[in-house]
């Protein structure tokens, strides 16, 4: 219906974005992978802040437990007036061990463990009026730099949790293959999520319109993203970047012509946040709802 | 070159004598490569030898990996350089820590090494030893992944079950997704975790003073035979500190007006021989000027520990088994012949006795 003068509708988002800015939000993320692929690093250059396990325990000396653990740290971030209650789950141990079966069973139960924390409050006759969310809105699953396929556990791990979370793999440590090996490694590794039907973020049926899809296929085409972590600054020409400094040349980590970590940014923070959280919330989430509410 | 001085006897002629022969007879060597998929051993292997040890490369999917078991495959080539001839043979071995679970994955390789030594025991004990084949492994190079904080529970295992059976190098490959720093502390961390679980890697011949001279004397006999920029500072044998952290390549990159051997990226050119880059030239050197010293070990120790074992368990030494079956035999065609004298006299006894019923 046409409108023939101005209402003021629009007004609307204003308000919502003032609300979201007076709430603040939450976010939670969880982060996968063979020890020293870097994810505590990551974490940290994504945030821009140490919010990494390891930055709550400074100094200790990495050792790999003998069986997985999940440890969460949270942290509340702020920027421009708006607040973040950030939560990172870290995996340490996995895939680590020399027998690795069923290494994933801790970690799915734990992703399980915070829908059935979800469902309880929601189905209380006097709910809250704010339901804490401590549901995994995105695991970021941290890929060897091998250069090669998929490993068997690589495959495993995705196929199971990508039926119950928004999985986001990455390249880690990239900066051991050249430009011409990266793509090779990409392109093996998309064929092999294809023909064993894994759906990584962004997963195609959820794509809501023809702009989504277009905006969606261009992430897709570049997934998974070949990412370098650094908590250091350098000089280059000038300026301080985030890097790492070799014998050979610095590693500009914000350089797209590096490594593609701005697109890993973009995508987990920027641009997809709150559609990671939408995912989470009406698809996996209420999948789970209906399973046990089938199973009582 | 023969003084006529004094005293001199001539004797100290030998080591040329011994250069002589060895550079007519050839060495044979054999490495073993063992590593997780992806780690940079087979790049390593064609940069360390300049060649293409494996032209029709198939790198297989996870799909395929899952079926599989540990497999063994050997390659030999023969290396010419200066008239000296090398008879190399690279042991590798696919499958090695691919699996998700990879309990047992090593068995195949001690089934390996220990059957080398099966054989040449049993050629050394035989009756024509004038063409023995050494096809024993003199050297394990290991893999360590340069991505982790350290020795994996399964590096551990591996190096524990291996230690008294092969000269283990541990070798840290794809070193150029480490930052100076990061490669001091993974040696340091690396060495640490050695010790602390006991294991015995091959260690390089200490240099004390006088030790220095003897080495130099040997390696003096090698680098008459390779062309000089291959033998790298052999003086200075402390600096040659294991773990080696490398980086392999054999494409060629312009730089600054040379070709040389590296890999390119967009933030600069990492060279395999330079040695701020990497420790490639250090493993090479270690590798060429240690190659006597890693037979030794594995003939003096490896291989001895597994033929006193060998003994130990079935009693007896190899050639003795062998005579003491032909007099086992000809004692049992006695009692045989003895037995049947019994039963013919035993029958013309009954012939003669006329039967009580």
């Amino acid at each position: 219906c046409q409108l023939f003068g101005y209402v003021g509708i629009e007004a609307v988002l204003d308000q919502m974005k003032i609300k979201t800015m007076k709430t603040g939000f939450e976010f939670n993320i969880m982060v996968v992978g063979q020890s020293g692929l870097g994810k505590s690093t990551m974490v940290n250059t994504l945030f821009k802040s140490k919010v990494s396990r390891k930055a709550s325990q400074p100094g200790q000396e990495e050792r790999i437990p003998k069986t997985v653990q999940l440890q969460s740290v949270t942290h509340v971030i702020e920027e421009k007036g708006v607040k973040m209650k950030l939560t990172v789950t870290d995996t340490p141990g996995f895939g680590d061990q020399i027998n690795n079966e069923n290494c994933w069973d801790p970690i799915i139960k734990y992703i399980n463990e915070q829908y059935e924390r979800y469902l309880r409050e929601e189905i209380l006759i006097t709910r809250k009026r704010k339901i804490p969310d401590t549901r995994v809105h995105g695991c970021v699953y941290f890929v060897p730099p091998t250069g090669h396929w998929l490993r068997p556990l690589d495959l495993e791990f995705m196929r199971r949790l990508s039926k119950i979370v928004n999985v986001v793999p990455v390249i880690a440590k990239a900066d051991t293959l050249t430009l011409e090996e990266r793509a090779e490694f990409k392109q093996r590794i998309q064929e092999d999520l294809k023909t064993h039907a894994i759906s990584v973020y962004p997963q195609e049926d959820f794509d809501q319109d023809p702009d989504d899809r277009a905006l969606n296929d261009r992430i897709r085409e570049k997934i998974p993203f070949a990412v370098v972590g650094a908590d250091q600054e350098h000089q280059v020409n000038g300026k301080r970047v985030l890097g790492r400094k070799t014998k050979w040349g610095i590693i500009e980590v914000e350089n797209p012509a590096h490594c593609e970590f701005p697109l890993l940014r973009d995508l987990l923070i920027r641009s997809h946040l709150q559609d990671l959280k939408d995912i989470t919330h009406n698809v996996h989430y209420e999948s789970y709802r209906v399973r046990r509410l089938n199973e009582s | 070159q023969f003084s006529d001085s004094a005293g001199y006897v001539g004797f100290a002629n030998l080591p040329n004598q011994v250069h002589r022969k060895s550079v007519k007879k050839g060495f044979e060597f054999t490495l073993m490569v063992v590593g997780e998929s992806g780690l940079g051993k087979s790049t390593l292997i064609n940069s360390l030898f300049l060649t293409d040890l494996y032209p029709e490369r198939y790198i297989p999917g996870a799909a395929e990996k899952i079926e599989r078991t540990v497999q063994i495959e050997a390659s030999t080539v023969e290396i010419e350089e200066r008239g000296v001839k090398l008879r190399l043979t690279v042991v590798d071995t696919p499958g090695y820590g691919d699996a998700i679970n990879s309990q047992d994955c090593f068995k195949t390789i001690i089934q390996y090494i220990d059957n080398q030594f099966e054989r040449y025991l049993h050629d050394e004990s035989g009756l024509n030893r004038r063409h023995i084949i050494d096809n024993r492994v003199h050297c394990c190079f290991y893999f360590i992944s340069p991505f982790g904080h350290g020795l994996k529970p399964l590096d551990v295992e591996f190096m524990k079950a291996l230690h008294g059976k092969v000269n283990i190098v541990p070798v840290i490959a794809k070193a150029d997704t480490l930052t100076l720093k990061e490669r001091e502390r993974l040696k340091r961390r690396v060495l640490d975790e050695i010790s602390e679980h006991g294991i015995r890697i091959y260690q390089l011949p200490d240099a004390d003073s006088d030790e220095d001279e003897e080495f130099k004397e040997q390696t003096r006999v090698l680098k008459a035979s390779f062309p000089p920029n291959l033998l790298f500072c052999c003086s200075s044998s402390l600096s040659l500190r294991i773990p080696f952290a490398v980086i392999g390549s054999n494409q060629l990159i312009e730089v600054k007006g040379k070709k040389i051997r590296g890999r390119l990226y967009p933030w600069g050119v990492v060279e395999v021989e330079n040695p701020e880059h990497n420790d490639f030239l250090k493993l090479r050197t270690m590798l060429v000027t240690h190659m006597q010293d890693l037979q030794e070990v594995t003939q003096d120790l490896h291989y001895e520990n597994f033929r006193s074992e060998r003994l130990k368990r079935t009693g007896k030494p190899v050639e003795e088994e062998v005579v003491d079956k032909d007099r086992i035999l000809q004692q049992k065609e006695a009692e045989l012949r003895r037995m049947q004298e019994m039963i013919a006299q035993m029958q013309a006894q009954m012939r003669m006795k006329p039967g009580d019923d």
